[in-house]
């Protein structure tokens, strides 16, 4: 049974996800607006006159008011229609389609690499603070943490695809041909993405593992003579991991950012290259889907994070201020 | 072994291991000859650097767009490695005296890759198709002159000019020669981007947006069945991605490669270096129209105040070839120029202190690092001569309006150029040229690129054009710095590239040694 409070919660996520949406898609629907250049010009090319250039605005309605051509976007987006590339006649729908799985792949990908680093990592560097293992791994993440990660790819395409070979050095195969093919292109530019996320997870688990490793359930579960590995995994775990999920759910929005910028290095077609593309082509409709769909997701991200807690803490499952 | 062991108690074996045996023989001298020549089989993949937005001629446009727009049509004429108009798809074409009358002859029994006969009516529709402004074809400036296209018989077609028209037959070396199945637009309809229908020697097995177009062998290409299996155009929009993709084996060819990757290139000796030339330039485009800049004398103070060689140097790492004219190296008036202004910053100072005034430029660049480094340099050349500038970096996009709208004073522009000399200058310079972006209005370049237009004597048109470069190495509308070859790195398995000075890559006859 719902409670009338968690109702109320669910209503207030409901309106906000709205009102993030109805924000986030005007707000860069202006910002095109402000972008110097347009549609016509980059669809006609340098050869093109200004009479050509006049001709093709009015035809594509890049002439009327900026309110005008907003609410006629919108209008279409809640039927659904979220237009055609003025670039290849696409349905933007479509191209989303195509390539929102991609990104998502790339993105449960990355978080499980940077989990699978980041967890044991930060449980040793908790359980053996202080000692040299715990300064190495913060000097790793220190030195990621300050790489940007256009700089680690790069790095791992000429050690582990040009020297050693491993995996491709760019390109997509698509599951249905090949999964193991198309897990083998991905990994790199998942990895790329994980090592930028690894050290905020590790310090952020390290740090809520200390603190609780000194609450005094710990000391019963020593007391009752369980081993360290039950103590650590079986009881400090789920305590300590409150931060990292909401972290987690915050950096899935980060991603999609880091996503721009990996999909164009990695050559990967998801909808961070298709926004790179839409922005240098002045493709006002592409841009306005990749917003909607990524604000959406986000604010979606979030609601699930909030939900994800009360599986974690009974406190917030029973309604409890702590 | 076992075999062997059946072989000696048996005849009839005997006879059939033998013929196996001879057969064997015979392949392996098949072999032997097919080392020489190109193998069968195999796929190329090529960069491009952005995924292409149709496959359909009317809306190809850029280097990567053209690239895939060869492999699905070809062309209805086609440019040597000398930059010469030579025939292809249309095995002559005859021109009237008057240069205002072409007379194509197609090569008969030619089929588009749906089976579809190419023939004159086809021609005939593809001109109607990318004339009609309606459709709005890229390729529409280069046909400006066109007055009236008819078949005259089932494989001649008859193009008549509003005026002389000498560069026209290069024209048909690109864009505009790449002839579309009738029978295919019509199926397709609007959707025929996604097929693209022509008679080159691919053709479309499958396009997966954003990530690869694969095209596979059309086995009816009028030259003989291509020997590649496949070439597939992989979009990779960063250009250090490219060069490593090569090195990891990913990868076949990289197109326009980078001076950095040249060099590296150069040191690891791995790759084959493919350079086919140019046809055009990197320039600092003025308008003449705007104050200072108006003045020639502030216009050849900022020429002698270009170190061009030290630039190139440290930009190019000395790759690059400076230019003194606007025509490529596959152009025939390449550098026919007589005196160039050449880095002399004692004149620079002279003139800009005869012109009195303080001058101050504003330099428009498109905002990518190389550009920044270059403008930056030049500010700091002609300060050293006494004129201030101030950059101003726009969006590529909106470089080109600017350009175009003559919004600018001082710009660093480039242009891919033509294969025909005219198509470098015509536009730009004459007063009534359709993207004249310098406000030239010089009745006597007017006439000299006019006259450029009225014959088809080649010896002649090179007289005109060193008069185009002499006028222009004074009057100075553009400063020139250097010419941008198309270089591509390729894999040193790929064999057979002909260097075409479009840079193109013409992949019928290309074939892999794996």
């Amino acid at each position: 049974m719902i409670s009338a409070q968690a109702a109320r919660r669910i209503r207030t996520q409901i309106l906000t996800l709205v009102a993030i949406v109805f924000a986030a898609t005007a707000l860069t629907f202006a910002v095109t607006e402000i972008l110097p250049g347009d549609a016509a010009v980059a669809i006609l090319g340098d050869t093109a006159t200004e009479a050509d250039i006049k001709a093709l605005r009015a035809e594509l309605g890049l002439e009327r008011p900026l309110v005008v051509r907003y609410a006629d976007w919108l209008g279409h987006a809640l039927t659904g229609d979220l237009g055609r590339s003025y670039r290849t006649r696409e349905s933007i729908a479509v191209m989303i389609g195509q390539r929102l799985p991609v990104t998502i792949e790339l993105i449960i990908l990355t978080q499980l690499i940077a989990l699978a680093l980041a967890v044991p990592a930060g449980i040793i560097a908790a359980y053996r603070n202080r000692s040299a293992v715990d300064h190495a791994l913060g000097s790793v993440s220190i030195g990621l943490l300050s790489t940007p990660a256009f700089v680690i790819g790069i790095g791992l395409i000429y050690t582990l695809s040009v020297a050693l070979g491993w995996f491709p050095a760019s390109g997509y195969t698509r599951p249905s041909d090949s999964i193991l093919g198309n897990l083998h292109g991905m990994i790199l530019p998942a990895l790329t993405l994980a090592l930028a996320e690894f050290p905020v997870y590790m310090r952020l688990l390290r740090a809520d593992m200390i603190a609780t490793l000194q609450q005094d359930f710990i000391l019963v579960a020593r007391a009752k003579g369980l081993g360290v590995r039950d103590i650590l995994v079986g009881h400090a775990l789920r305590p300590s991991s409150l931060s990292l999920v909401t972290v987690i759910g915050i950096n899935l929005g980060r991603l999609v950012g880091g996503a721009v910028i990996i999909e164009t290095l990695f050559a990967i077609p998801g909808i961070g290259q298709m926004l790179v593309n839409a922005v240098y082509q002045h493709d006002h409709f592409a841009i306005q889907g990749v917003v909607l769909i990524v604000a959406t997701g986000f604010v979606l991200i979030n609601l699930a994070v909030d939900l994800a807690y009360a599986l974690l803490d009974p406190r917030v499952r029973h309604g409890v201020d702590s | 072994m076992a075999r062997s062991r059946q072989v000696s108690t048996c005849p009839i074996r005997l006879g059939l291991a033998t013929l196996v045996a001879a057969s064997f023989a015979l392949l392996g001298a098949t072999v032997a000859t097919q080392a020489a020549g190109p193998k069968k089989g195999g796929s190329v993949s090529i960069s491009t650097e952005s995924d292409l937005p149709t496959l359909d001629p009317l809306g190809l446009a850029s280097f990567s767009d053209r690239n895939g727009g060869l492999l699905l049509y070809d062309t209805l004429l086609d440019i040597d490695a000398k930059g010469n108009v030579v025939p292809n798809i249309a095995e002559r074409i005859d021109a009237s005296e008057d240069v205002m009358t072409f007379k194509l002859t197609l090569r008969s029994g030619i089929k588009f890759s749906d089976g579809t006969p190419y023939d004159a009516a086809a021609v005939v529709k593809n001109f109607q198709r990318i004339m009609d402004p309606k459709n709005r074809c890229r390729c529409v400036s280069d046909l400006a002159t066109i007055a009236s296209v008819e078949a005259s018989g089932p494989l001649e077609v008859v193009i008549k000019m509003k005026s002389p028209s000498a560069h026209f037959p290069a024209t048909l070396a690109d864009v505009a020669g790449m002839v579309v199945s009738p029978a295919g637009v019509e199926k397709y309809g609007a959707d025929f981007g996604n097929h693209g229908i022509g008679a080159g020697p691919f053709k479309l097995k499958e396009w997966q947006r954003g990530a690869q177009i694969v095209f596979e062998r059309n086995p009816d290409y009028w030259r003989g069945p291509p020997p590649l299996d496949q070439v597939v155009l992989r979009p990779m929009p960063d250009e250090q991605t490219r060069y490593a993709s090569l090195k990891a084996g990913n990868l076949d060819i990289v197109t326009n490669a980078a001076a950095r990757d040249r060099v590296d290139a150069l040191r690891e000796k791995k790759y084959q270096i493919h350079n086919p030339g140019s046809l055009a330039t990197v320039f600092v485009q003025i308008n003449v129209s705007k104050p200072d800049v108006s003045d020639v004398r502030v216009r050849q103070a900022m020429a002698f105040a270009m170190d061009r060689v030290a630039l190139n140097k440290a930009i190019n790492r000395g790759l690059y070839k400076i230019a003194n004219t606007p025509f490529g190296t596959g152009l025939f008036p390449h550098e026919a120029v007589d005196n160039y202004p050449n880095f002399d910053p004692e004149k620079a100072k002279k003139l800009v202190k005869e012109y009195g005034k303080p001058v101050k430029l504003t330099l428009t660049i498109n905002a990518a690092p190389e550009s920044t480094i270059v403008s930056q340099a030049l500010q700091q050349m002609w300060k050293k001569v006494g004129i201030e500038t101030e950059i101003l970096p726009l969006e590529q996009v909106q470089l080109v309006r600017t350009a175009a709208a003559r919004d600018y004073q001082v710009m660093l522009y480039r242009w891919a150029g033509g294969a025909d000399p005219d198509k470098n200058v015509h536009q730009f310079f004459h007063s009534k040229g359709t993207v004249n972006r310098t406000a030239m209005n010089n009745p006597e370049l007017d006439k000299l690129l006019d006259e450029g237009r009225a014959t088809t004597n080649q010896a002649e048109r090179l007289k005109i054009y060193r008069q185009v470069n002499n006028l222009l190495a004074h009057e100075l509308p553009y400063l020139f710095l250097w010419y941008f070859d198309n270089v591509a790195l390729v894999n040193p398995a790929v064999k057979g590239l002909v260097p075409v000075p479009d840079g193109l890559l013409r992949m019928g006859t290309v074939w892999k040694d794996q």
